[in-house]
Formats: structure tokens, sequence, C-alpha cells
């Protein structure tokens, strides 16, 4: 089931109800009814609406898409006040019945929503800037002007004290307590941001999918293209679609590596390495710490550079050095082999860009690329890792 | 083979004579072809006691010494031989206590037996002269021992500590980096990087931290 939006294009309000509507596969005129009716009762239709208004999101495709809005803009303001009206409307039967609070200030309430609600829709709107801000500002007038006339009100009902001073000052005490929450109440919808957040988690997926592609390049990839070399040694073809199968098998569905330590998870790379390319992989480490989400993402981008240099340097050994000390954790990687240099890193090399420079990006790392032709290569991979991994 | 030249006049190219210590009679004919024209294989030992009887026989410049030995191993070796002679430890064990111990026991260097035939002679050459020999992973475990892990018994200043200069030669020799590039990293002489490491390798033996070979142990290391 997908989740309800706010559908702005068959809106009176905000498209909460048609939103709703949509969801539950009910006609956009019951959901109208059940609230406006239920507003009867303390206004908590009203409040049901603004709660669901500030944590809905606008639909996807209206919020990329725009034109349409624009042209239905005067019918839309037609359908405002004919919304206000009703609100009003209500608030005049609540006054008429309900003798607690919110009864005898009904109607203050009602505009005081209206004001709030056409600060919140001036967030939807595409409209120019200076007509945003009339909108901004009647709605925060319509607001204040609701709650001076609750104060002229309790004002003249009854008196705090005999002496005027006082009495001016609980009065502006009052009003500026009652402008405050207005302020923050009208500001919640630019903080809420419903959509922002599902943007967030759009890049979080995209992240993910960008680790998954790398994954899959350093690994299947590589290995296909091994096998490709070593077609007629089947013994080793068969060798490397094992190793390939169990690896993958374990990225897929297994529990990974995250119960090791970064060392062991570095020791797996190394041995992995010598048994796919005919390179020794002197491996050296100092100091240890369990793998965290950066860790493992640190040996990762150091299993490519490794794969690099077996692939690429012609050198018959790779050192790595693994240094984990403080808070953050370092990988040298360095073959005595034909280098490049890193301006020759072309778009085409997605293994030094994407797995390694990307990667080590996206988890807040860095990775340095020293090369000399025909000396060799040392690439540099430093990485902060959290301590917010769960262990002491 | 067991030829022995005399004293070399001065000035001549030395050629040191070596005793090959290994338990394997595979990995002593490899290493012997290896290096023979660069140096002098003058004897061999397969367990401790053909090893000792080697050394005291021959009198060699190194010993190329295995770290596991039937008969005690290789620190046994040193143990009664005598450290006179110097030792360079070649083993396939990466056990940091095997390592740590081996040099603690008077050995003047460390290298793996996949290390290549002129690294080797390189090696056996830099011992022979007295400087100490670091390979990347005896660099690491140096730095692992001495980066505060481990109590300090008694507090000798200058012996429980390594300068930042030692510490920043031995991480560059653990980055695989050979004498001379380390050199040239750091804008010193080679002259510098030997007096470096061989400074450090003094303390690795005289340091009071007995704990150092328990360290290794106690961490488990591969």
């Amino acid at each position: 089931m997908p989740r309800a939006y706010r559908r702005l294009d068959s809106a009176f309000v905000a498209g909460v109800a048609s939103g709703v509507a949509g969801y539950f596969r009910v006609s956009v005129w019951v959901v109208r009814a059940i609230l406006l009716l239920s507003c009867a009762w303390k206004f908590s239709g009203g409040v049901a609406y603004g709660l669901l208004w500030l944590f809905l999101a606008v639909s996807p495709d209206e919020r990329s898409g725009k034109g349409k809005r624009g042209a239905a803009a005067w019918g839309a303001v037609g359908l405002w006040v004919l919304s206000a009206a009703a609100l009003v409307g209500v608030a005049f039967i609540v006054r008429w019945y309900d003798t607690s609070v919110i009864g005898t200030y009904a109607l203050e309430i009602a505009v005081a929503t209206i004001g709030v609600g056409l600060v919140w829709r001036m967030r939807d709107v595409r409209g120019a800037w200076w007509l945003r801000l009339i909108g901004v500002i009647s709605g925060v007038m319509l607001a204040w002007v609701s709650i001076a006339m609750v104060t002229a009100s309790e004002v003249s009902s009854r008196v705090w004290s005999a002496d005027l001073a006082v009495n001016a000052i609980v009065v502006s005490a009052l009003l500026m307590g009652a402008t405050l929450v207005m302020c923050v109440v009208c500001g919640a919808a630019w903080v809420v941001h419903p959509e922002r957040a599902e943007e967030r988690e759009a890049a979080l997926v995209a992240a993910t999918k960008a680790d998954m592609a790398a994954h899959l390049h350093d690994s299947v990839l590589q290995t296909l293209a091994v096998i490709q070399k070593q077609a007629d040694d089947t013994a080793v073809v068969a060798r490397l679609a094992r190793a390939q199968e169990k690896e993958l098998r374990t990225y897929l569905y297994g529990e990974a590596l995250d119960e090791e330590s970064f060392k062991a998870a570095m020791r797996e790379v190394a041995d992995e390495l010598e048994a796919t390319y005919p390179i020794r992989v002197e491996l050296v480490s100092v100091g240890d710490h369990e793998l965290t989400p950066a860790l493992e993402a640190l040996v990762a981008a150091a299993r490519e550079a490794s794969v690099n240099a077996a692939k690429h340097s012609g050198a018959e050994q790779v050192d790595v050095y693994t240094e984990v000390s403080g808070s953050s954790a370092q990988v040298f990687v360095r073959d005595r082999g034909k280098g490049f240099s890193p301006e020759e890193i072309g778009e085409d090399r997605m293994g030094i860009r994407r797995s390694i420079i990307g990667r080590m990006n996206r988890h807040g790392g860095r990775a340095s690329i020293r090369s000399t032709p025909d000396e060799g290569t040392e690439i540099e991979l430093t990485m902060p890792y959290g301590k917010d991994a769960g262990d002491e | 083979m067991s030829d022995q030249t005399s004293e070399e006049a001065p000035g001549e190219v030395t050629t040191y004579k070596v005793v090959i210590v290994d338990d394997h009679a595979m990995l002593r004919t490899g290493v012997r072809s290896e290096i023979t024209p660069a140096v002098d294989v003058v004897g061999e030992g397969e367990d401790v006691a053909t090893g000792v009887a080697a050394i005291l026989d021959k009198h060699p410049d190194v010993v190329l010494l295995d770290v596991h030995l039937p008969g005690g191993g290789g620190a046994e070796v040193i143990r009664q031989a005598g450290t006179d002679t110097r030792y360079l430890a070649l083993s396939v064990s990466d056990a940091a206590e095997d390592v740590i111990g081996i040099i603690r026991a008077g050995a003047r260097g460390y290298v793996t037996k996949s290390i290549s035939g002129p690294d080797l002679i390189d090696a056996i050459t830099r011992v022979a002269e007295g400087d100490a020999v670091f390979s990347p992973r005896l660099a690491g475990f140096v730095l692992d021992a001495f980066s505060g892990s481990i109590e300090v018994e008694k507090v000798d200043e200058d012996l429980d500590r390594l300068s930042a200069r030692e510490q920043e030669v031995l991480r560059l020799i653990a980055r695989g980096y050979s004498y001379r590039e380390v050199a040239r990293e750091l804008f010193i002489s080679i002259k510098t990087v030997e007096t470096h490491v061989s400074a450090v390798l003094r303390k690795l033996q005289l340091s009071n931290r007995h704990q150092l070979t328990r360290w290794a142990t106690d961490r488990k290391l591969v």
C-alpha cells in the first residue's frame, strides 16, 4: 500500500481530505463532511486536519510538475474562502451550545485557524515571492486579530487588579505569549517539512544503491573478468565461480563480517586476493577495532585498491598497511608496479573513481593517490570511525 | 662451499660468510642458490644441535635462522651459540610472540621467507655490518608494542618510548618502503635511517617491558 499524500490539484484547503480519501478509497466529500462536522466538537476535525497537513507530504508528481496549479489559482482562492466561511459557520454553532472556553471563543479560534492555515498554505504555493509574502502577512494578521479579540474580551469581562499599571503589564504579557505561540505554530509547516524527510530517505536509498553497485563491480564483475581471461582452465574457473558464489551469498543473505574485527576483515581480503590473483600480499596491521559500517566501507575500498594493484600494476607484491588509532583508521596500499598519472583516471575507471574515492567520501573518509610512472602507486585511505558502534 | 677465505684485504668487496639454519632442506637449497654468488654459504644446520655446531665451527658473519626449529627454536640457538655472531631471523611464522621473542633473544633483524634474493642479500649485508633489518611486519609489531598498550613495570623513559622520528621511520617501513625510499621520503640519509632502526632494535632488546613477549600472546596475533 502506498503512503498517503496531500493532493493539491483537487484541494479546497490544502489537499488533506483528497489525500485521505484517495488513501482509503472513499469519496472526498465523505471525508470533508466528517472533518467539518467533527469540528463541532471542540474543533477536533480542525486539529486532525492541521496535524495531517503537517505530516503528509505533497504528492511527488505534483512536487516535480508545475503549471496546473497556476492556472487554477483563482479558483483555488474561491474554494479557500468557501472553506473559511464553512469553518466560521461551524464556529457560530459551537458558540451557541458549547459553554466551555473553547465554545466561548469559538469564533476567535476559527479566525486564528484560518490565519495559520493561510500562512501554511503559502509554503505549497508557487506564486511570486511578494504574493506569498502578502499571504503570510495577512495570515499572521488574522491570527493576531483573534488574539487581540480574546484579550480584549478578557480585559472587559474581568479586572485582575485595582492598579491600572499591573493590568497593563498582564495584558501585554498575555499578548506577547500568545504572539510567540502563534509564531511557533505558523512556522511549524516550514520546520516539519515532510517532503524534505522524504528526499533524505531517497538520498539514502540512492547511496545504498551506489554501494551495492560498487560492491557488485568489485566482486562479480572482477571475477567474471578473471574467468574470461582463464576460460580454458576449467579448474580455475570452477574455483573462482565457487568462491564468488560463496561471497555473493554472504553479501546478499548473510550476516557478513559484522561480528568480526577490522583486522580480521583485512586479513580475509588479503587471503582472497592471493587466492584470486598471482600476487603476494604483505599485510601489516597495527591496532584493531570492531567493524563499524565506516570501517567496512574502508575495507571494501582497500580491497578495491589492492585488486587494482593486482590487476594493473604488474608488480609481484602489494604492501598493505593498516593502522587504527584514536578515532580514525588508515590503510596504505602500495605496489612497485608501473604506476600511472592520477589525471589519467578517466570516467571509465569505475574502480578508482567510484569504488575507492566515491565510497570513502560517502562514509566521511578520504582517499589520496600517489603514483609515479615506473615507480609504483600508493593509495592512502583515511576513515574516521564512529564510536557509536555499540562497543563499551 | 666450506673453503674458508681468510681475512679479506681492506678495500676489497667483502663476501660475507653465512650459515643457514632451517629444518627444511628444500628451503636451505633454495636460499643457498638465491644468494650464493653474492655471499658465501659456509655451513648448514637442520635443528638446534647441528645449527649450534655449524656456527661454532665456521664462525660465520651472519646466521640465517629459522624461528621454528626442532629442539627449542631459533632463540635457543642464539642462547647456546652466543651473541658474538649476528643473526637474521628468517620465518614464515608471523606470530608476533615468535618474532619479538627471537629479536629479544638477540637477532638483529627479521625477514619473511618470501623475500626476494636481492633483498635477502641486502639484508644479510646490513646485518653483517651491524645494522638492523626490519621487515614491514616486524615494524608493525614494534609500533603496536610501543603504542602504549603494554603496562610498563619499571619506566625507563628513553627505552620505553619511540621518538617521533623513529615512529615515522617504522611506519614507512611497515608500509613497504625500503630504507632508501624511507630516506628519500623523510629527506634524510640512508645512514640516518639505519641509525634510527638500530636504536629501535636496541630499545626492543633492552626495554624493561618484560611483557613485550606476553603482549603478543595476549593479543592472539594471527
